[in-house]
């Protein structure tokens, strides 16, 4: 025991001396920040060049409209310094005298040119709705121009409909006043008899936070147990091991490191943690992180670090090279990541068979079951602990197997061994 | 109770055989050399001391255990590729090697002072081991095998590398240990360290052993038929003589080994009735014209048969 502490202390001490913990530390608000600054800055760069069409009507009546609604939209756009959106400038066109494929070719030109941004083209058909307008620009992603002009168009065509069939728009829009929803939760009486209120439902409490609790420990598990790998086989390359197991046992050895691991993440775990938890306060969250759901985290990160850890330490015990040693953890990473693959199904259904089944799959556990947790309607106790248990039993499998293999990789050398060798290793005495 | 006793070991990696049959005795307080070409075995026999591998069969008991565990806080091993870690520090990296071992401060510090002096390291502990030469590397291996004060060190070729003022530090290092009563197994490939450092010397050939004793048994067993000749022509006048068996040319000296038959005072008359004779020497055959006798093709089944 003393001399796996032996091993933890200085794993630990390795560790948080590597840049590679301060860079792992710092990489993940550091991505985040990096991506939301990013966001915010494309999403402030708009193309804000006056866009000008020209419109070819052959309705003879909509045109007018359209010009009367863009100047409207301009003077929104102006009298409102924070939007920040191009300016339209429509243009009626007449035929005078030309064919409509002479003027098709001479609009195209002119957008070519980028003297006009685009040219729509009205139909008479569009007023019964048998034909559809057209729209011609050399840009097609750009989508906010044609979306508008849908809409007013829609707009247009609709109330001259309603004209003509004798109905007052202004009844129509006030029938068509649209429901409005509130998402609750449910009404509960507390001792005293007296009712509360069901409270509205909150979506950083129902996503947000489930959410980034099944990617915390992801993160840090990702950031902490591949780093075993490396450690194990920079160990066995330059023959460290052979004196390492002059001292202890192998089994005693990978348990050192497994803790020493462990103590890493939650180090890890708990800066981002405290760093959430004091920005969840500051914005009022503060009882969102129950003293429940921290214990549940907490044991969870454990059993994933021994769980994916001892796995990643027979990756690294069983290979004399990093080339081999990456395609062999190819299975564990995937293992690792799934629940990724998984989480935002059970974050629409936490209560669907399943969420429920594979909440209980242990290697997705940690993730899953930690989210659930966080999700109405929550797990039911037995899930829960049922969840603990196997993932208990499935850690210590993983740690009882990785022992093994550990203990006959570890002096192996040459050419890694297959999937089949590893089991028996795994099975031998 | 003896440092190390192996009895009729036999190891072999696929239908390579390593090691066969192989019976020894270290006894305590001996300072025992192990010789032998490249991949003759010697260091699966030490990994096997270590119980880092284990016999297929036969047994090794080291300090009276038969443990198949390779931990033992009173055996230290220097193993023949370096293993250290790069970006630790000396001091981090020699307390951990001892702290493995069992040891615990206070003495721990003291006595790393004292090692790293006596190494003349005292500069390197807070230096991190990517920064020093691969000599001194070797000597803070060594280091951190001794410092913990083990019973029994077993040592794969330690001077390997090694410029010789500290071939000679680690000589003189090796000798004290000795001294203080531990037992202590190395393997080398140098014969004149061989010669000059062990009580007693064991060869392995092929996974056979083929010497075991003191250098002095050893060297009588291999007869007074060596002889150093030292003359006016060198090899030139010894050409065409009879009764000679082989001439190794030392350039200044030769070595001559005579067939059974021959008389070196024979041998001396018709040297001298050639050439003027500066020295002429009977003498028994060096360490390494034994190891060379073994290990040289057309003598090898001469040399197991033994």
């Amino acid at each position: 025991m003393n001399k796996i502490w032996v091993v933890a202390t200085t794993e630990f001490g390795s560790a948080v001396r590597t840049k590679a913990f301060l860079i792992g530390i710092l990489m993940f608000p550091i991505i985040m920040g990096v991506s939301i600054g990013v966001q915010v800055f494309a999403a402030s760069q708009v193309n804000t060049k006056p866009k000008s069409f020209a419109i070819i009507d052959e309705t003879g009546e909509l045109s007018t409209g359209i010009i009367a609604a863009g100047e409207a939209r301009n003077k929104m756009v102006t009298g409102d310094p924070k939007t920040k959106l191009a300016l339209y400038q429509p243009e009626s066109i007449t035929l005078a005298g030309k064919s409509l494929e002479e003027i098709r070719l001479e609009l195209s030109d002119r957008v070519r040119k980028e003297d006009l941004f685009a040219f729509i083209e009205l139909p008479k058909g569009v007023l019964d709705g048998s034909q559809s307008m057209q729209y011609h620009s050399n840009n097609p992603s750009a989508n906010d121009l044609p979306d508008w002009l849908n809409g007013t168009v829609g707009e247009l065509v609709r109330a001259r409909r309603l004209k003509e069939s004798g109905i007052d728009p202004v009844v129509v829009a006030k029938l068509n006043v649209p429901v409005r929803s509130e998402n609750l939760g449910l009404q509960s009486k507390s001792e005293d008899g007296t009712v509360k209120q069901a409270e509205k439902v909150d979506p950083i409490r129902t996503f947000v936070v489930p959410g980034a609790l099944c990617f915390l420990i992801f993160m840090v598990l990702m950031s902490s147990a591949p780093q075993l790998m490396n450690s194990v086989l920079e160990e066995k390359m330059s023959r460290i091991s052979e004196v390492l197991l002059g001292s202890i046992t192998p089994f005693q050895l990978m348990l050192g490191k497994l803790l020493g691991s462990a103590a890493v993440s939650l180090v890890m775990a708990s800066l981002y943690v405290g760093g959430a938890y004091g920005t969840a306060t500051y914005y009022g969250y503060a009882d969102v992180l129950t003293p429940g759901m921290f214990a549940a985290f907490l044991l969870f990160l454990i059993l994933g670090v021994l769980m994916f850890g001892s796995l990643y330490v027979a990756v690294g015990s069983a290979c004399s090279e990093l080339k081999d040693a990456q395609s062999l953890m190819s299975p564990v990473l995937l293992l690792s990541m799934f629940p990724m693959f998984v989480w935002s199904a059970v974050l629409r259904d936490p209560g669907g068979t399943f969420s429920r089944t594979i909440s209980l799959f242990p290697p997705a556990t940690p993730y899953l079951m930690l989210m659930r947790m966080a999700l109405k309607p929550a797990p039911a106790p037995w899930e829960i602990g049922l969840s603990i248990v196997l993932t208990t039993l499935t850690a210590l499998g993983c740690v009882w197997a990785a022992g093994k293999i550990f203990r006959t990789g570890l002096l192996m050398q040459g050419k890694a061994p297959s999937f089949a060798e590893l089991a028996r290793w795994v099975v031998a005495k | 109770m003896d440092a190390i006793a192996i009895r009729g070991v036999t190891k072999a990696f696929g239908t390579t055989v390593a090691v066969n049959n192989l019976s020894l005795v270290v006894p305590r307080g001996s300072l025992y050399g192990f010789i032998g070409p490249n991949g003759s075995g010697k260091t699966t026999t030490l990994r096997m001391i270590m119980n880092i591998l284990l016999p297929d069969s036969g047994e090794v008991e080291v300090l009276g255990r038969k443990g198949t565990t390779a931990a033992h806080d009173d055996v230290s091993y220097l193993p023949e590729e370096r293993g250290l870690y790069k970006k630790m520090t000396v001091r981090r990296l020699v307390r951990y090697y001892a702290m493995l071992k069992g040891m615990r401060q206070p003495d721990l510090d003291s006595a790393i002072d004292h090692w790293l002096d006596r190494m003349g390291l005292k500069d390197c502990i807070d230096k991190r081991i990517e920064a020093l030469s691969k000599g001194m590397a070797q000597k803070i291996q060594f280091v951190s095998a001794v410092v913990s004060k083990p019973e029994l060190l077993i040592l794969d070729e330690p001077f390997s590398g090694l410029d010789p003022v500290n071939a000679e530090v680690l000589k003189d290092a090796i000798l004290d240990l000795r001294k203080a009563g531990t037992t202590i197994v190395f393997s080398t490939h140098d014969m004149s360290v061989a010669e000059k450092l062990c009580d007693r010397i064991f060869m392995i050939f092929k996974g056979n052993k083929v010497l075991d004793g003191s250098l002095d048994e050893i060297q009588t067993d291999f007869g007074a038929d060596t002889i150093r000749v030292r003359t006016e022509d060198g090899a030139e006048a010894l050409k065409n003589l009879p009764g000679i068996e082989s001439i190794n040319d030392l350039g200044n000296m030769q070595e001559l080994r005579l067939t059974e038959m021959t008389n070196p005072q024979d041998l001396l008359h018709a040297l001298v009735e050639r050439t003027s004779v500066y020295h002429f020497e009977i003498t028994r055959p060096s360490l390494h014209d034994i190891f060379v006798r073994i290990a040289t093709p057309e003598m090898q089944g001469v040399a197991i048969h033994e």
